[in-house]
């Protein structure tokens, strides 16, 4: 192992205190929680409430805290021994058929049956065909006229950020395509999970302590408004939308309610880190983007934070889980996962030599690490955030190396991951949709709003234009991380309808995007 | 240090598996196994590499140690779960086998090239056969044979385990940046073998069956041969054709659609019976020779390689049914030693009959050792074939290639060594 380099400015330490304090961060609410005691809601209710998925909690499966529990556990809890869960144990769940390949290990995995000799024609006539029509697409998508026809559109950054590779994954699952077969998309599964782990460690890893350190008061305050705020409105608003879809006017201490409404306020208050570039560079312009980079990076913390509490508090009942935690127990786990999967991957870093290597040890580590998330039912999302926040801050790294690869793989890993999403997701979802209009318009207006209160007194540092950019912003890979790892998680009922209202909500909101900056160009043309 | 790390990782596994009671994961069990094997795959070759034996005798052997056999850190399933993943390696590796041969530079050796193929390959699937039939005693399934039927099965367990590895030696290449009349012909014949031992497997085998007396075997066997000989390299043309188009034409994303390609190979190629390695290595021939992409193609896979080498071994190694070949142990050893003095001893006559280059003669038998994934679909397909005894038959087959795969690379690489084609290099490229 080489030596650590000698670091005198003390930059490094300076790097792990704001490490520290990221953590304290992510462990803040759920120490605050661990003083709030909610009302608990008898089983049998619970029970009714959580439809028709749900199976009545039995003594095998009513667990504590985290819902990984039995009847010994039952036993000292009756004792007084175990504390009452602070979120009751959310009920099991039987995952909907298009996500069963991704979850399931009950799908056959023979040998793939062999075609008639008579129909073998036709299926190369259709692999043929597909190419070709990939190969069209990818030539169209670079030609000018093409182009030119998206700007008009108002769909160029929709394509750009990768959603045909969705319209593609729902193409491809259907079965007159029959590329994307349950058994396919069972055996792609890692690349999923890869995608989650990758977006959650790219957050981390982008999140350098200097920024921190260059944090200013007010940068703190518009990012804590621009979170806090759009979480509320679309918190409300999906969560009305979804009392009265789901019938549940009277159940708003229900934590299957109370689980979506919450994905959906912290998906909804992303943004994606592409409005970056809409951000001017001009007089002045470098200090306003750099308050502006520091409100995205506060926000996706905020996102980071927001799963973490939910997969650690709203667990599934798990009759086979032999780990038996409090919510906060499995906080402290998934902390703990991501420093020891962090510290694991620097000195794996520090011994590999050769880029080849390197980018095997980094993808390695990443879906190892997501696999292990996934497989204690943690969020991989966030185990790997702490693994990258850790690699990011950690000295004597080759940092130039590690980030050209990075950015190097993030696109194409991020398409496939798309595809896999588009494959996965539910589309003909009636009240998915309608939640998906409600999500979007209280979305825009959560922002819109908290831009308005930040801009009291004109102390947020923001011009004009980064004020619009924030407030008409669109939905990031983050944000399509969390639910979709929230569908992972939770793989039935209610939640393939929060899938459609953010995945969908995404789409729509790149177009609106691109629609209102045309109009404000047209408008600041125009004579005063 | 590596090998705390790897005791480190086996540490995260146990823990991992110890979520669920019986240690059986679901679904997340594939992404854990997949991450887990490139890990300790990588490790492990750092670890054999510093004893100077192959990277790749460390993957493979990373696989027996974690996989069912030995720790049980992967189970079956986990295993068996990720058989796509190892198809689109095998097609990528068959792609980088097609971009590496350059027909104008292997035509001065197409003489040799024959030669050693009819020569070394013919002739040691002779001497296995022989060496079957002669070892019947030891071998149940044939001693319960008449001769004439004996002698069939002998023949088609010789082109079974003659077959060898273009994966191991494009891997080992790509390892030792080797250079080469050595390299260059060991892989021209690899490839050229490999064709060799599907046409050959088809017809023996149909042979054989024709001869137990089913019906209509021949006629079925021919026609299914000459599908996955010619359709396999009708389709690899034109997805050659259709990769060559897209290196030229489009800029970005080549990445993704040879994925997409390989993905498509490895699965709706597997339900039309074409042989994966045989489409995308004439694809990698293709756009080699006749688009002129080859660069643009080895710069689009080439961030994989490690990855993809790293778990098809890894996953060969932990497919490793070690008790099969202990249960045949002195059988096998014999045919071991025929098959390695056949090859290595075929290629020197051949080489010395065409008069071909010394180094060729000398070195270039010991890169036909190495033995993985064609020889191992071969003896399912045998068992498959003849399911009365194919189990049994399988014990012998599976062990030999065991013992290939692990010795087969650290003697090419010590050739290859010797032979000064290595390039100077220590670490990793």
């Amino acid at each position: 192992m080489a030596p650590l380099p000698d670091r005198t400015d003390n930059a490094a330490d300076r790097r792990l205190i704001a490490s520290a304090v990221v953590a304290v961060v992510l462990l803040a609410p759920a120490l605050g929680l661990s003083m709030w005691r909610p009302p608990m809601m008898p089983s049998a209710e619970l029970q009714r409430t959580t439809g028709a998925d749900a199976e009545p909690p039995t003594a095998q499966d009513g667990g504590v805290d985290g819902g990984e529990g039995d009847a010994a556990n039952q036993d000292v809890a009756d004792q007084g021994l175990l504390r009452e869960p602070l979120v009751p144990p959310l009920p099991p769940v039987t995952p909907t058929p298009e996500l069963s390949p991704v979850l399931d290990d009950k799908i056959p995995r023979a040998e793939p049956e062999p075609l008639a000799p008579r129909d073998r024609p036709g299926a190369v006539v259709r692999i043929v065909l597909g190419l070709v029509v990939l190969l069209a697409l990818a030539y169209l998508s670079g030609h000018h006229t093409v182009q030119r026809v998206e700007e008009r559109l108002g769909v160029s950054q929709v394509i750009t950020a990768g959603f045909p590779f969705v319209l593609l994954g729902i193409v491809a699952r259907t079965p007159a395509v029959g590329v994307l077969t349950d058994d396919v998309l069972a055996q792609l599964n890692p690349l999923l999970r890869l995608g989650l782990g990758w977006i959650g460690f790219m957050v981390g890893f982008r999140f350098d302590s200097r920024l921190l350190e260059r944090l200013v008061p007010r940068t703190v305050v518009v990012a804590a408004l621009l979170t806090v705020i759009p979480f509320t409105v679309i918190l409300a608003a999906t969560g009305g939308m979804l009392a009265l879809v789901e019938r549940l006017p009277e159940q708003l201490s229900n934590p299957v309610f109370m689980r979506d409404a919450i994905i959906l306020g912290t998906a909804g208050s992303m943004t994606a880190y592409s409005a970056m570039r809409l951000v001017s560079s001009g007089d002045g312009g470098a200090d306003r983007k750099e308050a502006a980079r520091g409100v995205l990076r506060l926000e996706e913390l905020a996102g980071i934070v927001g799963l973490a509490f939910i997969a650690a508090y709203f667990r599934a009942q798990a009759p086979d889980a032999s780990w038996r935690l409090p919510g906060t127990g499995w906080l402290l786990l998934t902390l703990g996962l991501g420093m020891a999967a962090g510290l694991f991957m620097y000195l794996l870093l520090r011994i590999v030599s050769g880029r080849n290597e390197l980018i095997a040890v980094v993808l390695g580590a990443i879906i190892f690490t997501a696999g292990f998330a996934g497989a204690v039912r943690l969020s991989p999302v966030v185990v790997c955030f702490v693994m990258g926040l850790l690699l990011t801050n950690a000295p004597g790294l080759p940092r130039e190396d590690l980030t050209a690869i990075l950015v190097r793989l993030e696109r194409p890993l991020y398409f496939l991951f798309l595809l896999i999403v588009g494959a996965l997701w539910k589309v003909g979802e009636p009240r998915g949709w309608g939640l998906m209009l409600v999500f979007v318009v209280s979305r825009l207006a959560g922002k819109a709003l908290a831009v308005r209160l930040a801009r009291v007194r004109r102390q947020d540092g923001l011009s004009r234009r980064e004020r619009r950019v924030l407030a008409v912003a669109p939905v990031g890979p983050l944000a399509l991380a969390i639910v979709i790892n929230a569908q992972l998680l939770y793989p039935g009922g209610s939640i393939s309808m929060i899938v459609t209202a953010v995945l969908g909500g995404a789409i729509v909101t790149e177009i609106i995007v691109q629609l209102s900056r045309r109009w404000w160009a047209a408008a600041d043309e125009q004579p005063r | 240090m590596k090998l705390l790390l790897l005791l480190a990782l086996a540490g995260f596994m146990h823990a991992a598996l110890s979520f669920t009671e019986g240690g059986q994961l679901a679904s997340q069990g594939t992404a854990l196994a997949f991450g887990f094997l490139i890990v300790s795959a990588v490790l492990a070759g750092r670890v054999f590499q510093d004893v100077r034996l192959p990277r790749l005798t460390g993957y493979l052997v990373s696989g027996i140690v974690v996989g069912p056999q030995v720790l049980g850190l992967l189970s079956q399933p986990m295993v068996d779960s990720l058989s796509l993943v190892n198809g689109v390696a095998i097609g990528l590796i068959a792609l980088s086998a097609g971009v590496e041969i350059h027909l104008p530079t292997m035509r001065p050796l197409l003489r040799v090239l024959l030669s050693i193929t009819g020569l070394a390959v013919g002739g040691t699937i002779v001497l296995l056969a022989a060496g079957c039939l002669a070892l019947r005693s030891s071998l149940p399934f044939l001693a319960s044979l008449p001769l004439a039927q004996a002698v069939m099965v002998s023949v088609v367990l010789g082109v079974v385990m003659v077959a060898q590895s273009p994966a191991v030696v494009v891997a080992l290449r790509q390892e030792t940046a080797a250079e080469g009349i050595v390299i260059r012909t060991v892989l021209a014949v690899v490839v050229l073998a490999d064709l060799v031992v599907i046409v050959l497997f088809a017809i023996t085998s149909s042979v054989a069956k024709a001869a137990f007396g089913a019906e209509g075997a021949l006629g079925s066997a021919i026609g299914m041969l000459a599908w996955k000989v010619f359709g396999s390299a009708a389709v690899g043309a034109v997805i050659g054709a259709l990769i060559g188009a897209f290196l030229r034409r489009i800029q970005g994303g080549a990445a993704l659609f040879i994925l997409t390609a390989c993905v498509i190979v490895a699965e709706v190629g597997a339900r039309l019976e074409l042989d994966p390695l045989l489409t995308l290595l004439v694809a990698g021939l293709l756009v080699r020779n006749v688009t002129g992409q080859h660069e643009a193609l080895a710069g689009a896979i080439g961030a994989s390689a490690l990855p993809v080498y790293a778990l098809f071994f890894a996953v060969a190694g932990a497919r490793i049914h070690l008790s099969h070949g202990i249960q045949v142990l002195v059988p096998l050893v014999i045919l071991w030693l025929i098959r390695g003095v056949g090859l290595t001893g075929g290629t020197w006559l051949a080489a010395r009959v065409v008069q071909g280059p010394r180094e060729v003669s000398r070195y270039a038998g010991w890169g036909l050792i190495p033995q993985a994934g064609l020889a191992l679909a071969l003896a399912t397909l045998f068992s498959d074939l003849f399911p009365e005894y194919g189990s049994q038959a399988a014990a012998v087959t599976v062990g030999l290639v065991a013992l290939n795969e692990i010795v087969g690379p650290v003697l090419f690489r010590a050739a290859l060594g010797r032979s000064g084609e290595v390039a100077k290099l220590v670490s990793p490229p």
